[in-house]
């Protein structure tokens, strides 16, 4: 009990419990309903599209790594599928050619950080400007040479954007299984013990005979399709390929992830944390919005949402030394007393 | 004269060089038409070598030089700092609202706009001295704080810049060259006296590549972190400042949408300032911020549609650093042959 009190999954959980009450109360002072459906649609809407997202970039940064491009792959994924459908190629072959599509951008991302050494901010930077650029010049070539967002029609890829089971959208169940998946992988299995390593130390994976290029290439691979699904997702519901799609989440699943307790340097964190800060990171946007806050400000408000977060570890820190502090000065004034 | 030969070629930044000036070449033949019939005079002074193309260029190069140079020490030193853009349109948009206020003069409006652009640099420095958060995810999260703050204190509006003397300042120029250009470019050559020649510069260089042995020298890495990062946010708000007299507005928009503080850290890491600390300078850097820029500009006067421009960004970005890559390969194995030789 001591130890579920003393992780920082619990800690989390808090904040988005408090989150969750200060906008209900606040939003009933102004005579709003913050648990109405359509905010609930909204923010399960925004937590599918972000979550995955969050996955991909959770589990680079478990490894040490982080891939800025990956809000572009996920556009360009969008992009192939919504140019597909509108020519009236089969929906399940659509989803094919974005996978394999944005997965060899991601070998690209692997490939450059892995084999060729580079920082990975940097050469992700460069791929994230070549997919930008190729997600336009794609949209060309299928719509004689104009770039232009694209409407589609396909049972099947339309399925995943429309369908609800008990009123709840099927991406949520979706997205809850990967997250489930993701999280057994990563605490359980032999990959995510070597990701974990290969992340924290990343001398000792050397020693211990871990191939760590393999390990971070497949992270790459898997860290763009999860983007590639999260541009399905939201070019599904509405039935359109935008070309500036999830242009905005640059940094999303990144803060997401930090929010929920995986460590920039890598190495430690897992997929609960992660999940609970996506959902404290869409809450707060979301009920700011709800609750009427200029939009100007809700930028800045998430921003100090973000350091707060992270000032937890700091705040703890602080609080155990000084409590430590002060349990030694009272053995050493008993100490005083007795002798 | 051989020796700095030598020297110079087996600088870092010295292929950058040479891809700059072949693209210069390249671009100054073929848009003044010379391959058209054009006299060979019309090379110096049409399309590319003209000199509105150069001025504007100039103007653009400013901010990101600025920027470069802040960053470059930050690189060194073994930090880094994502809000630099932010920064410069916060601190432009206070410079041009305080301008406005009838109680102001330009002198005064300087001085403030350098109290908040330490404030800036101080808040920086309390998240990744005292919080001790990453310097990268913390300033991205003051990044999205004050491009929220931006669109508050302007309400989403530019805000003009009416006052004389610093449109003047903004439109000075001698020759092609504007004088916010020639002070980006002192400021470059000052900084980079200090990092080779002073203590200070050097102890940055030792705390970026190994911090443990830098604290058991005796230098303070909180010290050093604090004038650094007050340094860097004073640079780019200047840079946003200098951004906004040439524009004779402040926008809060369109600084954070060109992105200038990407360009100077691709540029900073083209031209050798390690990602993780402790190696570079200023000289490679300033190469890259002109090979970046002046490729941009051949792409436009090439008339490329603008999707591959994009492309094409990338693709040098990622081709700079596989060189850079075989350059080092290189060098490891020359030094491997003298020790073998020895």
């Amino acid at each position: 009990m001591k130890k579920i009190l003393k992780s920082k999954n619990f800690t989390l959980i808090l904040i988005l419990i408090v989150l969750i009450a200060v906008f209900s109360f606040w939003s009933s002072q102004l005579g709003k309903n913050f648990f109405a459906t359509s905010t609930i649609k909204n923010v399960l809407q925004a937590i599918i599209v972000t979550g995955f997202l969050t996955i991909g970039a959770g589990c680079l940064l478990i490894s040490g790594n982080m891939d800025i491009a990956m809000s572009t792959i996920g556009c360009l994924g969008l992009t192939v599928i919504g140019n597909a459908c509108a020519k009236a190629i089969p929906g399940p072959i659509a989803l094919l050619m974005m996978i394999v599509i944005c997965g060899l951008f991601g070998l690209l991302d692997g490939w450059l950080v892995s084999v060729m050494k580079f920082p990975s901010f940097i050469a992700t930077m460069g791929v994230s400007f070549i997919v930008k650029g190729l997600t336009y010049v794609y949209s060309q070539w299928w719509n004689n040479g104009v770039a232009t967002n694209v409407n589609f029609k396909d049972a099947f890829i339309q399925w995943f954007g429309k369908t609800n089971l008990f009123g709840i959208p099927i991406g949520a169940y979706i997205l809850i299984l990967f997250f489930v998946i993701y999280g057994i992988m990563i605490s359980k299995t032999r990959f995510g013990m070597k990701m974990l390593l290969v992340g924290g130390n990343p001398q000792a994976a050397r020693l211990a005979g871990i191939n760590a290029t393999k390990v971070v290439i497949t992270l790459f691979v898997n860290g763009s399709i999860l983007a590639g699904i999260s541009g399905l997702f939201q070019g599904a519901r509405l039935g359109m390929a935008g070309l500036t799609a999830l242009s905005t989440n640059q940094f999303t699943g990144l803060t997401a992830a930090m929010i929920g307790g995986i460590s920039f340097g890598g190495g430690i964190g897992g997929m609960g944390g992660a999940l609970i800060g996506l959902l404290i990171l869409n809450t707060f946007q979301i009920g700011m919005s709800v609750v009427g806050v200029n939009p100007y400000w809700v930028t800045t408000f998430s921003g100090i949402l973000l350091l707060g977060a992270l000032s937890i570890d700091f705040l703890k820190l602080r609080f155990a030394s000084t409590k430590l502090a002060r349990k030694r000065r009272k053995e050493v004034k008993e100490a005083g007393k007795n002798a | 004269m051989r020796r700095f030969l030598k020297q110079m070629v087996r600088q870092k930044a010295f292929p950058l060089l040479i891809i700059l000036i072949v693209m210069m070449i390249f671009t100054m033949v073929y848009s003044s038409g010379v391959l058209k019939g054009a006299p060979v005079s019309a090379m110096f002074t049409k399309g590319f070598m003209s000199r509105t193309n150069w001025v504007t260029n100039f103007y653009n190069l400013v901010i990101q030089i600025m920027m470069m140079v802040g960053l470059s020490c930050i690189l060194i030193s073994g930090n880094f700092d994502m809000s630099i853009s932010s920064q410069a349109t916060l601190g432009s948009l206070i410079f041009a609202i305080v301008l406005k206020q009838t109680w102001s003069s330009w002198w005064s409006t300087i001085l403030i706009t350098l109290a908040v652009a330490l404030v800036f640099g101080l808040i920086n420095t309390f998240l990744v001295n005292e919080v001790k958060l990453p310097a990268f995810i913390a300033t991205i999260g003051i990044s999205s704080v004050y491009t929220g703050l931006c669109n508050v204190v302007s309400k989403g509006d530019n805000v003009q810049i009416s006052d004389e003397a610093i449109v003047a300042f903004g439109q000075k120029t001698f020759g092609p060259v504007p004088l916010m250009f020639i002070i980006a470019i002192v400021i470059l050559i000052i900084v980079e006296y200090i990092l080779f020649k002073t203590k200070f510069g050097r102890s940055l260089y030792m705390s970026g590549s190994n911090p443990a042995a830098a604290r058991l020298c005796g230098l303070n890495p909180m010290k050093m972190r604090t004038i650094l990062f007050c340094v860097n946010s004073t640079l780019a708000v200047f840079g946003g400042v200098f951004w906004s007299c040439q524009t004779k507005m402040a926008s809060p928009t369109s600084i954070i949408s060109s992105a200038p503080n990407m360009t100077a850290t691709s540029a900073a890491v083209l031209g050798g300032v390690s990602f993780f600390g402790g190696t570079g300078e200023l000289i490679g850097p300033l190469i890259a911020v002109f090979l970046i820029n002046i490729f941009e500009n051949m792409l436009n006067i090439l008339h490329v549609s603008e999707y591959y421009v994009i492309i094409l960004q990338g693709v040098l970005l990622i081709v700079s650093l596989i060189i850079d890559y075989f350059g080092v390969k290189k060098r490891e194995a020359a030094n491997i042959a003298a020790a073998m030789a020895k």
